[in-house]
């Protein structure tokens, strides 16, 4: 969901309604949703490109398969261990991190009338 | 005023969030860095998650100790 294409529900003149916050606060659920998918993923692949690809070849080989799939589970369970339910279980990751933290409190910011937060 | 009211609660309990989430995502990426020397196995060693769970108490005991610092400079 594009923050910028779709219209906010604060937009009208009339102020909020409950059904405006309710599909507000909705979006921002699912954009934030994405977006910590998103990082998890982005983390993820990196972290696992460093430790299993040292000299890339014309294709995966098996042992750089296998070490991905363990990389992947244990950087799961590292995540687990500090506490933190592991982002991944969203659908439709893109791979690409459209949205980063700043930009995801900067719409928060944007999406509050008042200006404080 | 009702709505907005329920608005603010949401959108700071957001922001709560995204915090601890950042603040964790960030420790694990360093402790992952710092303890998983090696390949990854199919399971942690117990030297790797002795050093994970360290790692990230460390993590936080430093990130207050240099924020005190701060605070204390000002």
């Amino acid at each position: 969901m594009d923050p910028f294409s779709s219209p906010s529900p604060l937009d009208s003149s009339s102020g909020q309604s409950a059904a405006s916050a309710e599909a507000l606060m909705d979006q921002l659920k699912n954009q934030l949703a994405q977006a910590y998918a998103e990082e998890f993923f982005e983390t993820i692949r990196s972290k696992c490109f460093a430790k299993c690809i040292t000299k890339p070849g014309t294709s995966l080989s098996g042992s750089e398969s296998s070490c991905i799939s363990r990389c992947v589970d244990r950087y799961i369970e590292a995540t687990e261990l500090d506490g933190q339910e592991p982002p991944y279980k969203t659908a439709s990751i893109t791979g690409f991190a459209t949205l980063t933290l700043p930009s995801i409190l900067y719409l928060i910011a944007c999406a509050n009338p008042r200006g404080k937060l | 005023m009702e709505n907005s009211a329920e608005l603010q609660r949401f959108l700071e309990q957001e922001k709560q969030k995204a915090m601890v989430s950042e603040m964790v995502g960030k420790l694990t990426s360093v402790c992952w860095d710092k303890c998983i020397t090696g390949t990854p196995g199919s399971k942690f060693s117990s030297s790797e998650s002795t050093c994970l769970t360290n790692c990230a108490q460390r993590y936080m005991d430093m990130s207050m100790m240099i924020m005190k610092r701060f605070q204390s400079m000002q």
